[in-house]
């Protein structure tokens, strides 16, 4: 018996784990607070690569990823 | 040339989240539409180690400390080895069963250069961490060695 489409997503592993990333992105984020390079190339660069904001990158990624196929 | 202690910073942190991405593509299951759990097996996680590989390589161009281009440039040629074998398989294009192999082979392989990094380096900042990543990445190896050993008796 096919399982209701709403229990089979919340049974994705990947989404739970990229949820749970991109929460602690968020309270990474807070706590350690970021920092504002400008908005040039290079520190748009210098912006994003920043601990937390990569673990919100990497988080909405698997997000992405955890799409059904 | 060397760059500043924040440039080699960021390096890091970039290639760090470039390897929780790998692991996380790689080993977290995909429940397909039957619900049974899958893994990917995506040409993304190959062509990803070769990028880290070429990343890892750069250090030989800015370190100015002979061990640190060494480990870098052997860790570099690993993980663009494993990339190479894991893509031509992925792609179907050559199969082997001792392919299974690879990636455990590239974790072990990581993690003992990251242990002869820090036995090398033994008072640098990141000594700890390069113990920890050593010790995580043999016992993941050694795991998807026996796990790999199983499936293959089945």
């Amino acid at each position: 018996m096919r399982r209701p489409s709403w229990s089979g997503t919340l049974a994705q592993p990947r989404m739970l784990v990229a949820f749970a990333l991109i929460a602690a992105g968020f309270t990474w984020a807070i706590a350690r607070g970021l920092r504002f390079y400008g908005v040039s190339p290079v520190h748009v660069g210098y912006d994003l690569d920043q601990p937390p904001l990569l673990l919100l990158v990497v988080g909405c990624w698997l997000l992405w990823r955890s799409r059904r196929r | 040339m060397t760059l500043p202690q924040i440039q080699i910073a960021r390096a890091h942190w970039l290639l760090g989240a470039l390897f929780l991405a790998i692991i996380l593509e790689e080993y977290l299951p995909l429940l397909t539409r039957d619900g049974r759990r899958a893994r990917s097996r995506s040409t993304l996680v190959p062509w990803a180690l070769m990028v880290g590989g070429a990343g890892v390589w750069a250090t030989c161009v800015f370190a100015d400390i002979l061990h640190d281009m060494l480990i870098h440039f052997l860790w570099g040629d690993l993980l663009f080895a494993g990339g190479a074998l894991e893509l031509v398989r992925r792609r179907g294009v050559y199969d082997r069963p001792w392919l299974d192999g690879v990636m455990p082979f590239v974790f072990v392989g990581c993690g003992l250069l990251f242990l002869v990094h820090e036995r090398l380096d033994p008072s640098g900042q990141g000594a700890h961490w390069h113990l920890a990543m050593a010790l995580l990445l043999i016992a993941a190896g050694t795991l998807e060695f026996i796990r790999v050993g199983c499936a293959e008796r089945r």
